[in-house]
């Protein structure tokens, strides 16, 4: 108790009154962020005796479209029109509700949290879009590495809001006002509310509620949130209803009564809350991890072209980034490496690239080598090559790190999947695939490829049904033949099936023996009146 | 070279889509395929199932083609066996065995064993067993010792590529086990084009869409009824052979089911007919004291005679004794329909409408020339009908008595929904379709409706979507309960029909609806539930209480004029049936001025005589009597007691007796057909025979043809006259008990909601505007329902119950009551203390302000009630010395939101009251202003929107109701006006309307102009609007 008393001591009128008197114009409490803001130095220059930790500055930035953009991948563009009316929909409690429209749909009358029904009724050519949170998430995580470069302490809260403590940074960004300026610059394609406080709560709370203000210290963020109905707080919605049955609408009639009982009626989860935003009491954030990014460099003495060196060279990369990996227990499944042709100073730095991959994921130089040496054997330069990099910036965590007890084994499963990126590195990727069954009639559709890094689990289920005969050998592209060209053995199976995806197949199987002694699987089309006979498989 | 006629067989295994998600067509369909085939006989065998039977049997008397009965069990081993009735007894028992499958399973499911099928022995069943590639001949044996000589192998080409694999394994069985082979379809749909439905229903079913099924569809539409020169390609003739051999030994027909009455149990020395007898000339003498008169004896004399010669004595005494038994528990009830409304069931008590009054059709229900039960409807008292339902298990037992089954078939929305979700749209794209395709009626006006939501409609995934979602519509999809339709039977009833679970516990339904019931001819008494008789019941008893006076139904003076002036004046908020806005807008035209008028009333405002164009010529022949004329003499005697207009179903069918020569039970079938020909049509057979017969004796052809459009025109809503008069009866009380009782009346709607067509706040502004005083909940007054009080004008007052609280459940209110037994509760602790409620439960009472008597304003109540600590056994109630909390004091308004929110209304301000000083700036006026207005005259008001209607036959316009603190403001919206205004229309809580008024017959309409959405200065009031039902 003491120490949060001690803390919140730590900003006192007689900083703001230090602060104030360094300036003619004293520094309002609360301001508009989008006002000039000549004097924001103020909030952090200022050095009390003795030093007490500087106070903190948090922004609050709220991506208020994310739900709408994050969504835009997903859109069918060839048919999708910009211009449309679009909202992003989520389910509650059993029924489809607007998350978030876009100005489209709201010149329509569409509001957030109305029924999809509703939303329809308003808006006829509406188009809708189920709210994608992995998606939103994403696209937060793109924009927090945009803020990297303004500081390293940034926050994640929810799907749209990051919070970046900049109190450090303001010095470098020359001051407050360039800092916001920056920023905004940076996300002039996006909607994007802004708000600062010295409370991390705070900022996101005015942020959130596009409050776009500034409070510059602790003493005064009570009268300046009392203003705040409870219903735009984090409270939740049940405790709210509480309180407004007892008159109790915003900050400000709740902080007029007595703690103990509010404490007693509406839990200690209330006053935390109350005391977190008045900053007298801390609330910890987990600090966003930025993640690893592996680059190592060698530079010739001279430009050359000899793959030998160069694989030389690469392999100490490789050494380099093969111990990066193992260390963090991390497994890679492309490389990108760099042949910098140039890259003096004042030079256009030139260049070709390489990636080669790993299928299942790998962290020795020794997996890489070969098909490193593969590719390099086909590799035209452009040029010679004064220098090459090495840069790894897609990871998984590495799953099976402990040693197998029957080691041989393992050495065998290891390089199995070696042996597949070699194949890919030599005949390209697109020509190394594995077949699987499908579960489907259609004899066309009743097999596929998969490419050798992705499992296909569903498909194989499909083996442990019972299916009557098939050819070994099935035709690419089924051969008309005539009815005198082979004898009938046995028949006839009918398949009909595919109606649902407009190509609706009706045909009869037989099998039988051709001119030329062949067992053939022939079929006759039943759908058109012809009767056509074809040849789609061979037997043996 | 000639043809060869191919082989006779019989199709012994077929599923219609009463195996729901399963088979892809009806059974009508598959007899009439069958028999368009040539086939011998078609067996339906549903799984676990007679549901389909019926229909099938109707369609096959139809066409003479020999229908077998059976059905088809997969036992819990994996066994299929297809199982068919070889005559009455053999029916009985796979009945029974069908109710012991279904009874020990949940609804819609059933389970089966060996050892259920050695116990519920189905002797005479002969048993088909479907042989898959994993069937052992373990199993033959034992189906052989179990069905000795009665047994074969059902033999099933599928075309797959696995038939000979599988012929082989049946020849390899039936040498094995000494079992014959036959040949079978495994039927699921009668033609091969229903392919992709069933492919549908399989995904529906597996809830997985098609595309994703893979083999879980089978390889191709083999299971249909196949032409029998491909059966010759597929099957040995001695296969086929064994199928005749198998149908010729199948000697049912439902056709043979003989329905016994239950015994009523009789006096001694009493037959059925004279007790029967007995009772209606002792209830006459009850009825008139001063002595029967001639014309009701001889009336008696006939239904009588008509009763005994059909034998349906055991049918009246059955519904005479449910009657007795509610009078007897003080359950108000009364039966409706013409057969219903008899002089003999008036005598018996049944109806309380005096027959004598009236020219009421007894042939209607009870017709000589059809083999067919009547059908009397009993509605009950709805909080009490349960104990009728109870009593009739008790006296019966579920052996004999079950509820009958209702069909819920697809609709267009339901429909919509699956097939969409089967083809793989998106849960949305789906949700979007199903709203927009709400009525299914024209392809090509959906197609219409398709392109305006943005979609595509000629894209071809759209196409096969339209296409599946017309095959499915009015498939079956499960079956649930009739509202009160019971079968009671001498018999035990599993044998005649199968029972099984419904959804309800302690609730079993038959596996037929009304439909096959009335098919077969078998006795259903309807028990149903009406809340307005709870309502009467309920202001009696208040009323005897409060004043000693003891009315009842059948003493409450008659043709009183103050009730008909009252109802003149449209002023009929809570009165039975006449209470809807169509109904109040044709009271003040129609002047109802004695009981008969009410009749009408109640009859024309419906959708049959609207469309039938037949209320404005009767309206007009009202206020001109000379406008009144007939066609005929003899039309006249029918059409005289309705201005010439017909109304009623009757006269529809009196006119077909009387001027096309149409006999009874013919014309009993134009009604059956009248009400069932935009379901199944078949009215064009009723269309010559009526045009010509009327010509035939004189009439000219205009007006036949005029006659024949009213009868289409009713449809499956024309009113019967003896219905009409029924609920007339209930309307002129609740009348009378509104005109006169109002605190009781209002009192006992509170009580017994829901119910009606308003909400509690309506009816309480009503009784106010009555001159009702309405008290609020109170803590230390109220009890949980709402009662009367003394008070010093001449009505009583209305004292609001607990009840009316929202989230204060009936046991905590009644914990209170107990507590509070001749003390009152002088603090909010007292209250705590004493009754040991939680605060959760004394929560909601502190919101609904029922505490301020001993605790303050609202907030101050729900600050100390929030305050409140559970209490331990050791220390009590805990004890809290605090600070008084600076709680601001609740304004008008805040407390309006608060009341509405918690008991939705308020005896405070009216939300518009407290506007109304910003209304006076924009001139808009209130309700109560609306009479000095002149037709014409351009008007602004604003009022909360209590409902909205789009009636089907008022083409596209819109109805809504707004109220105000002072009344209630009728709006009509012209289509182009509520398509430019779409958005306020229907979402505005709060509505601000400029229009012109229109005033006719002291009916005021508000025709808009302009409309405007204003619910953002009701600031989160919590209001409910009755919309679009």
């Amino acid at each position: 108790m003491n120490n949060r008393v001690a803390k919140t001591q730590l900003i006192t009128p007689k900083h703001i009154k230090a602060a104030q008197s360094q300036d003619a114009q004293s520094t309002p409490m609360t301001r508009p962020l989008l006002q000039p803001l000549a004097k924001e130095k103020n909030l952090i220059t200022v050095k009390p005796k003795p030093k007490p930790k500087p106070a903190s500055v948090w922004l609050g930035l709220h991506f208020a479209q994310i739900a709408l953009t994050s969504t835009e991948t997903t859109r069918n563009h060839s048919d999708a029109r910009i211009d449309l009316p679009l909202v992003v929909v989520e389910i509650q409690q059993n029924q489809s509700r607007v998350y978030r429209a876009n100005e489209q749909a709201e010149a329509q009358g569409v509001e957030q949290g109305c029924l999809l029904n509703a939303a329809y009724v308003l808006c006829r050519n509406l188009e809708v879009i189920a709210r994608d949170q992995a998606a939103e998430r994403q696209q937060l995580k793109q924009y927090t590495q945009r803020v990297l470069r303004f500081t390293p302490q940034i926050v994640i809260s929810g799907t749209d809001t990051i919070l970046l403590e900049v109190r450090q940074s303001l010095r470098l960004f020359g001051g407050f006002k360039a800092l916001l300026a920056q920023l905004k610059q940076h996300f002039s394609d996006v909607l994007l509310y802004i708000a600062c406080a010295p409370v991390p709560l705070v900022a996101e709370l005015m942020a959130r509620n596009r409050i776009q203000k500034l409070i510059s210290h602790r003493a005064h963020l009570q009268s300046a949130l009392g203003v705040i109905p409870l219903h735009q707080t984090t409270i939740s919605p049940a405790l709210i209803h509480k309180l407004e049955r007892c008159g109790l609408t915003c900050l400000r009639d709740i902080w007029r009564l007595p703690r103990t009982g509010l404490a007693r009626r509406f839990g200690p989860d209330l006053l935390h809350y109350l005391d977190t935003l008045s900053g007298s009491m801390e609330s910890p954030q987990v600090i966003f991890n930025a993640g690893h990014r592996f680059s190592a460099g060698y530079d010739f003495d001279q430009e050359t072209e000899t793959t030998s060196l160069l694989l030389h060279a690469a392999e100490l990369l490789l050494q380099k980034a093969q111990q990066f990996l193992q260390i963090r227990a991390l497994l890679c499944e492309k490389l990108n490496f760099h042949f910098v042709y140039t890259h003096r100073r004042g030079e256009i730095r030139q260049g070709q690239q390489l990636s080669v991959y790993a299928q299942q994921g790998g962290n020795t130089a020794a997996h890489f080598l070969p098909q490193l040496e593969e590719h390099l054997q086909h590799f035209v330069f452009k040029k010679a090559v004064l220098r090459i990099e090495l840069h790894i910036d897609q990871f998984r965590l590495q799953q099976d790190s402990t040693l197998d007890l029957f080691r041989r084994t393992r050495e065998n499963t290891q390089s199995w999947p070696m042996l597949l990126d070699i194949l890919s590195a030599r005949l390209g990727r697109q020509s190394v695939y594995c077949l699987l069954i499908q579960a489907d009639h259609r004899p066309e559709k009743s097999w596929c490829k998969r490419s050798t890094g992705k499992p296909g689990s569903a498909e194989i289920k499909a083996l442990s049904v019972y299916l009557p005969a098939r050819p070994v050998w099935l035709l690419p592209q089924p051969l008309k033949k005539a009815r005198a060209s082979f004898t009938l053995l046995s028949g006839a199976e009918r398949l009909e099936s595919g109606w649902w995806s407009g190509d609706d197949l009706r045909r009869e199987y037989y099998q039988g023996i051709s001119l030329s002694g062949q067992r053939c699987w022939l079929f006759r089309d039943i759908k058109t009146r012809h009767e056509q006979w074809y040849l789609h498989g061979l037997f043996a | 070279m000639t043809a060869e006629t191919p082989p006779a067989y019989a199709e012994l295994h077929a599923v219609s889509n009463f195996s729901f998600l399963r088979g892809a067509s009806h059974p009508e369909e598959l007899v009439q395929r069958a028999h368009e085939l040539g086939y011998a006989a078609i067996a339906i065998t549903d799984e676990c199932s007679l549901s389909g039977v019926v229909r099938a049997h109707v369609e096959a008397q139809k066409h003479t083609i020999k229908l077998i009965i059976g059905s088809e069990f997969t036992l819990e081993d994996g066994m299929q066996i297809v199982l068919l009735a070889s005559c009455r007894k053999s029916y009985g028992r796979l009945s029974r065995l069908i109710t012991c499958a279904r009874r020990q399973a949940q609804k819609g499911q059933y389970h089966l064993n060996r050892e259920d099928i050695e116990q519920h022995y189905p002797a005479g069943c002969l048993a088909l067993w479907c042989v898959q590639h994993e069937s052992s001949p373990e199993q033959g044996h034992w189906l052989l010792s179990t069905f000795p000589d009665a047994a074969w192998i059902a033999v099933s080409a599928r075309r797959n590529g696995q038939d000979s694999a599988l012929f082989k394994r049946t020849l390899k069985l039936s040498r094995e086990c000494h079992l014959p082979r036959t040949a079978c379809g495994s039927v699921s749909m009668h033609h091969p084009s229903r392919r992709p439905l069933r492919d549908v229903l399989t995904a529906i079913r597996l809830n997985t869409p098609v595309a994703k099924l893979g083999f879980a569809l089978p390889s191709n539409a083999e299971q249909h009824l196949r032409p029998r020169t491909h059966i010759q390609r597929l099957y040995s003739a001695e296969l086929i052979k064994q199928s005749l051999v198998i149908a010729a030994r199948c000697d049912f027909s439902l056709q043979s089911l003989r329905y016994e009455y239950p015994d009523q149990s009789l006096p001694e020395g009493y037959s059925m007919g004279s007790w029967l007898r007995h009772l209606s000339y002792q209830g006459a003498a009850q009825r008139w004291p001063q002595g029967v008169s001639q014309a009701v004896c001889k009336q008696i004399e006939a239904e009588l005679k008509l009763i005994a010669e059909l034998e349906y004595e055991p049918y009246f005494l059955t519904v005479y004794d449910l009657v007795r038994f509610a009078r007897s528990r003080h359950i108000l009830c009364q039966g409706r329909g013409s057969a219903a409304n008899s002089a003999v069931c008036y005598c018996l008590g049944i109806t309380e409408v005096d027959p004598a009054r009236f020219n009421l059709l007894f042939e209607r229900f009870i017709s000589r020339e059809r083999d067919e039960p009547p059908d009397i409807d009993v509605d009950f008292e709805h909080e009490r009908r349960e104990e009728v339902i109870q009593y009739l298990y008790q006296k019966y037992g579920r052996e004999h008595a079950a509820l009958t089954a209702t069909v819920i078939t697809y609709q267009a929305r339901s429909a919509v929904r699956d097939v969409g979700k089967a083809l793989g749209f998106s849960l949305e794209q789906v949700e979007h379709l199903a709203k927009t395709l709400r009525h299914w009626n024209d392809r090509s006006l959906l197609e219409q409706r398709i392109e305006a939501a943005g979609f595509d409609a000629a894209n071809s995934h759209i196409q096969r979507l339209l296409t599946l979602v017309q095959a499915l519509l009015k498939f079956p999809r499960h079956l649930s309960q009739h509202v009160g339709g019971f079968v009671i039977s001498r018999g035990p009833l599993s044998e005649l029909v199968p029972i099984e679970n419904a959804a309800m516990p302690e609730r079993t339904v038959i596996q037929w609806e009304k439909d096959d019931l009335e098919a077969l001819g078998l006795l259903k008494v309807d028990v149903l539930a009406l809340g307005m008789l709870s309502a009467i019941r309920k202001c009696f008893d208040y009323i005897k209480a409060y004043r000693g006076a003891c009315l009842s139904m059948s003493t409450l003076p008659a043709e009183d004029p103050g009730v008909y002036e009252m109802l003149q004046r449209a002023d009929t908020i809570g009165v039975f049936q006449i209470e809807s806005r169509a109904q109040m807008s044709m009271l003040p035209r129609l002047k109802p001025a004695n009981f008969y008028d009410l009749v009408i009333e109640i009859a024309i405002v419906r959708p049959g005589p609207i469309q039938g164009d037949m209320v404005h010529p009767y309206l007009q022949r009202r206020q001109d009597p000379g406008q009144v004329v007939y066609p005929s003499e003899a039309l006249k005697s029918v059409l005289e007691r309705t201005l010439g207009v017909p109304i009623f179903q009757e006269q529809v069918m009196q006119i077909a007796m009387v001027a096309a020569g149409f006999s009874a039970g013919e014309a009993d079938q134009l009604r059956r057909a009248m009400a069932a020909w935009k379901r199944k049509g078949g009215l064009e057979q009723f269309e010559s025979k009526l045009i010509n017969g009327m010509l035939e004796r004189g009439y000219e052809r205009a007006f036949a043809e005029q006659v024949f459009k009213q009868v289409k025109g009713f449809g499956s809503y024309g009113f019967p006259e003896s219905h009409s008069a029924s609920f007339a009866l209930l309307a002129y009380v609740s009348a009378w008990l509104k005109r006169y009782e109002p605190a009781a009346f209002c009192c006992a709607l509170l009580n017994s909601q829901p119910m009606g067509f308003y909400q509690p706040a309506q009816l309480i502004k009503d009784a106010e505007q009555h001159g009702v005083e309405v008290r609020p909940v109170d803590i230390n007054l109220s009890h949980w329902n709402c009662h009367l009080e003394t008070s010093e004008s001449q009505q009583p007052a209305l004292r609001l119950g607990m009840r009316m609280v929202k989230h204060l459940s009936r046991a905590a209110a009644q914990g209170i009551l107990q507590c509070r037994t001749g003390r009152p509760f002088e603090s909010l602790s007292a209250l705590a203390q004493r009754s040991g409620l939680s605060q959760s439960t004394l929560l909601p009472l502190a919101a609904a302000n029922a505490l301020s008597s001993i605790s303050g304003h609202r907030y101050q109540a729900y600050w100390q009630v929030a305050g409140i600590e559970t209490q331990t056994p050791l220390w009590g109630m805990a004890q809290f010395s605090e600070a008084t909390p600076l709680l601001k004091t609740p304004d008008d308004w805040a407390n309006t939101l608060a009341d509405y929110a918690s008991i939705g209304l308020t005896l405070g301000k009216h939300p518009l009251a407290l506007l109304r000083p910003r209304f006076d700036k924009k001139g808009i006026c209130t309700a109560a202003a609306l009479p000095h207005y002149q037709t014409g005259q351009r008007v602004r008001v604003c009022g909360l929107v209590l409902n909205r209607q789009r009636p089907g036959t008022a083409s596209g316009v819109v109805f809504i109701t707004l109220e105000d603190e002072t009344g209630h403001i009728n709006l009509v919206i012209w289509p182009k006006v509520a398509e430019a205004y779409r958005k306020a229309v229907l979402q505005s809580k709060l509505m601000f309307v400029v229009g012109e008024v229109q005033i006719e017959s002291n009916v005021i309409h508000v025709i808009v102009r302009y409309l405007r959405d204003e619910s953002g200065q009701l600031g989160g009031l919590s209001t409910r609007s009755r919309d679009f039902h």
